[in-house]
């Protein structure tokens, strides 16, 4: 599995794509005005609800067909499984994981689902030179598995972590990702098979214009009990599955670092650099690795300085 | 626009016609069901026999029942509304909580005057209820203290025999 903390720096490769910003300019970049279809749907996710029960991993199961997984969704241990702190990630055989969090100064753990966030500009759609994936109206980023060249473009540039590749042939490594039920429900506009397993209604679904503003009720209604911030409005470009937290959301493992505009810009400018990687491979490299072995503060400023760069 | 305004003065009637009808006091637990069946969820869990007596001897009917057992409602945005304790034809779960979640919000028709835009369903309203009360008073929690998997919810959750 490739190490996180790489993965991280390419994509804070962030000043790669200053760089290329400054100079490469595109001729018109449109990639602030959000122009996602308006009527996609969306989940959103309310942690301060879910109660870890693991329902919404063995309906995804089910329902996608995955394999049997080596213990049951009954099974909890999987909760304590990631080792050095490392929480569980999607892999080729799960397109959705729950991870237990501890959270300092509360009684009880808290717990948080992961899937993919259904973009509304999807890095891991532009990063694809062979057109693998689609953003459709309904709000899914689904991939067409048989145009997939298995270069892996799409994993380095989600922000989230979330393609991953099966590697049942290793000459044809097939990307996997959650399609938000897109074939067998989504289309038919009805909500996902995780969502409808949830006992808590941690997870609601739909229109992503409406969950914002349940959201925002839920914050104003109860005085206390949320953060005042909807994960997933803004933070990269925003994403069509949203999220509410009692916790500030960096204590239940959200990245708080994504600038608000689409990874798509750093992706786009990080491509068009391609021509120029050949003649200046040696001092890139040595950037990437500077940036791989920054600390965390640091890298935040550089964070900052893309977004100005960038607006 | 002009059928909007019909229903609002047909409300309008009715909220008066309720309001001038005298007064009826809260139901007692005395009257409320010895035990619910929840079946609802039957393909994966055995039904569920909600000891609703046991509950209602040792809370009150509105601890649960929102405003539709005939007391006040407390809440803020509910007093606007529901200010006299009326008790409700329906007082049951189900008979405001949809089976299963539409993903239709009801937020969508421009209009301000609309609540209950998050509305739960009905698995999401009782496990909200229970779930939050069993918690915070230390009553069973896990899933299986109060189901049991049907065959087809062990083939789900994969539980080797
Ligand atoms: S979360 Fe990742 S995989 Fe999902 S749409 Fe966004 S960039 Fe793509
Ligand atoms: S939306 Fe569908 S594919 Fe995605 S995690 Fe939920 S059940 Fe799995
Ligand atoms: S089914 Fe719902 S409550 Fe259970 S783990 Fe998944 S999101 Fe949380």
């Amino acid at each position: 599995m490739p190490d996180k903390i790489t993965r991280r720096s390419i994509l804070k490769g962030g000043v790669a794509g200053s760089i290329a910003s400054l100079l490469f300019r595109p001729k018109s970049s449109k990639a602030h005005q959000i122009k996602a279809y308006q009527n996609s749907m969306g989940v959103l996710v309310d942690l301060t609800r879910c109660v870890g029960c693991r329902s919404c991993e063995a309906a995804c199961n089910a329902e996608q067909n995955m394999p049997e997984p080596a213990k049951p969704f009954t099974d909890m241990s999987v909760f304590d499984e990631g080792a050095h702190g490392h929480k569980r990630r999607t892999d080729e055989t799960t397109l959705t994981v729950v991870n237990k969090y501890d959270v300092p100064g509360l009684d009880h753990p808290l717990f948080r689902k992961i899937q993919c966030n259904h973009c509304q500009e999807p890095a891991c759609l532009t990063s694809c030179f062979v057109a693998a994936y689609t953003k459709t109206p309904e709000g899914a980023v689904i991939y067409n598995a048989d145009v997939c060249v298995g270069c892996r473009t799409c994993m380095i540039a989600c922000p989230f972590y979330i393609p991953t590749f099966k590697y049942s042939s290793a000459f044809d490594p097939k990307i996997v990702k959650c399609i938000f039920c897109y074939d067998t429900r989504l289309k038919y506009g009805q909500p996902p098979a995780c969502v409808e397993a949830c006992p808590q209604e941690a997870l609601t679904f739909g229109k992503r214009k409406d969950l914002l503003k349940i959201g925002r009720r839920r914050i104003v209604d109860n005085k206390d009990k949320y953060e005042d911030h909807i994960y997933g409005e803004f933070e990269a470009g925003g994403t069509s599955w949203l999220y509410l937290s009692s916790v500030p959301f960096e204590k239940v493992g959200f990245d708080m670092t994504l600038p608000h505009q689409p990874i798509l810009d750093s992706v786009k400018n990080f491509l068009g650099m391609v021509p120029m990687v050949l003649t200046i491979w040696p001092a890139l490299f040595t950037g990437f690795h500077l940036l791989a072995t920054r600390k965390e503060p640091h890298a935040k400023d550089e964070n900052t300085t893309k977004q100005e760069v960038g607006e | 626009m002009k059928s909007f305004g019909k229903t609002a003065m047909m409300v309008l009637i009715t909220l008066w016609m309720v309001s001038s009808a005298p007064p009826v006091t809260a139901m007692d637990p005395e009257d409320a069901p010895e035990s619910v069946t929840l079946d609802y969820l039957e393909e994966l869990y055995e039904s569920v026999e909600f000891d609703h007596m046991t509950h209602a001897e040792m809370f009150s009917c509105a601890d649960c029942h929102h405003h539709t057992t005939g007391d006040s409602a407390t809440d803020d945005s509910c007093i606007r509304c529901h200010a006299s304790p009326e008790t409700a034809d329906d007082v049951s779960c189900s008979g405001c909580h949809e089976e299963k979640q539409s993903g239709k919000a009801r937020t969508s028709d421009g209009s301000n005057n609309i609540y209950h835009i998050d509305k739960p369903s009905l698995k999401g309203a009782l496990h909200l209820q229970c779930m939050g009360c069993h918690q915070a008073e230390s009553g069973p929690v896990e899933c299986l203290d109060c189901h049991s998997f049907t065959a087809a919810g062990e083939e789900r959750f994969k539980i080797k025999n």
